[in-house]
């Protein structure tokens, strides 16, 4: 059958050249259009398999989540949860979807019990993490890693984030990562054909400040960084409404107004 | 398989184009607040990357901000389940 000798070829090439992306993405184009919706679920599987083992930063996954149209890609990175393909049901602007008022009231409600756990697990030992920086710092995680899981793993930042900010708070273990060294020099040097020392330089700067793009090149860059920031604002827009419901709440314990912050 | 390998690489090269940067340096400068660049003439790409990097910064540090404000209001506030639906209904 078509699936089973498509994933049983994409296990072998996974075997034997993992760092090779580009038959990576060959294959994932490969499997999803041609073999149907199930052996992509399957390739799926694969390739979140690997992608846990190896770092998020590698271009592997980078390809995958590029690889794969939009809107089966959603459903093949979400492990299949919905059955059927949805074409064409994707927002064609992305970026716009931080925007909507709903979206943010799905990140609201998930990050008031985030800070729900975060109060509780201070509470309950008090004596460990009393300082408030230690506390701000993990509602700061908190709020972070809730807006990861709201971009659905679809954007490189978010996978950084969720597979434990490897840039901001901790110190990245020295990199005994395979890098895809075919790919990443070809992308290299396509994207930085009329580059002057400056540009480099800024490039630079905003891939450290975008999680998990430091080696990115230019276009994907820019791309992540477009929707790091839409995502941001989300972010800031929901925590800011969030505190001040805080403050109503905690200055007036009254039975609930039915007030329309937005 | 090498060779559609090889021909998939080559193709790599030329994807990425000119146009495209451009494509997406103006998608950036859209997003970028108004105040920061005249969003009607085209600013360089170094202008545009600049002001990117000084927006992330300055949300970094709103969301730090936030955070410590939050924090402070969860330690003051004694957060029940009854207190997070009031919230909620605040919100929604």
């Amino acid at each position: 059958m078509e699936a089973a000798r498509s994933s049983q070829r994409a296990r072998a090439v996974i075997g034997r050249e993992k760092s090779d992306s580009l038959s990576f993405l060959d294959l994932g184009i490969l499997t999803v259009d041609l073999a149907g919706f199930d052996a992509g679920r399957k390739y799926c599987g694969l390739v979140r398999r690997l992608s846990a083992a190896i770092s998020t930063d590698l271009e592997v996954s980078e390809g995958i989540s590029m690889a794969v149209p939009n809107a089966v890609g959603e459903s093949v990175l979400m492990g299949g949860g919905e059955r059927k393909r949805k074409r064409g049901s994707e927002p064609s602007a992305p970026l716009s979807k931080w925007r909507t008022e709903g979206e943010q009231r799905i990140y609201s409600s998930r990050l008031i019990e985030a800070l729900r756990r975060v109060c509780q697990s201070s509470a309950s030992a008090p004596s460990a993490s009393s300082s408030d920086h230690v506390r701000s710092c993990a509602v700061r995680k908190a709020a972070d890693r809730v807006l990861a899981v709201s971009a659905r793993g679809r954007t490189r930042w978010s996978r950084a984030i969720l597979s434990g900010r490897t840039l901001k708070h901790r110190v990245r273990p020295k990199g005994s990562r395979p890098k895809p060294v075919i790919s990443a020099i070809v992308a290299r040097a396509a994207a930085q054909r009329r580059k002057t020392p400056a540009l480099e330089k800024k490039t630079r700067v905003l891939g450290r400040l975008v999680p998990g793009c430091r080696k990115l090149p230019l276009p994907s860059l820019l791309e992540e960084a477009s929707g790091y920031i839409t995502a941001l604002e989300m972010q800031v827009r929901a925590m800011s409404t969030i505190a001040e419901a805080f403050s109503a709440a905690g200055s007036a314990s009254l039975p609930p107004i039915h007030a329309n912050p937005m | 398989m090498s060779t559609r390998r090889s021909r998939s690489r080559q193709a790599g090269a030329g994807r990425i184009t000119d146009e495209q940067i451009d494509d997406l340096m103006s998608k950036l400068q859209a997003i970028l607040p108004e105040a920061r660049l005249g969003r009607n003439d085209r600013v360089s790409a170094a202008k545009v990357l600049q002001e990117a990097c000084g927006y992330i910064r300055s949300l970094h540090r709103e969301m730090d901000d936030l955070s410590e404000r939050l924090s402070e209001l969860l330690s003051t506030t004694e957060m029940s389940s009854a207190q997070a639906a009031v919230v909620r209904s605040l919100l929604m």
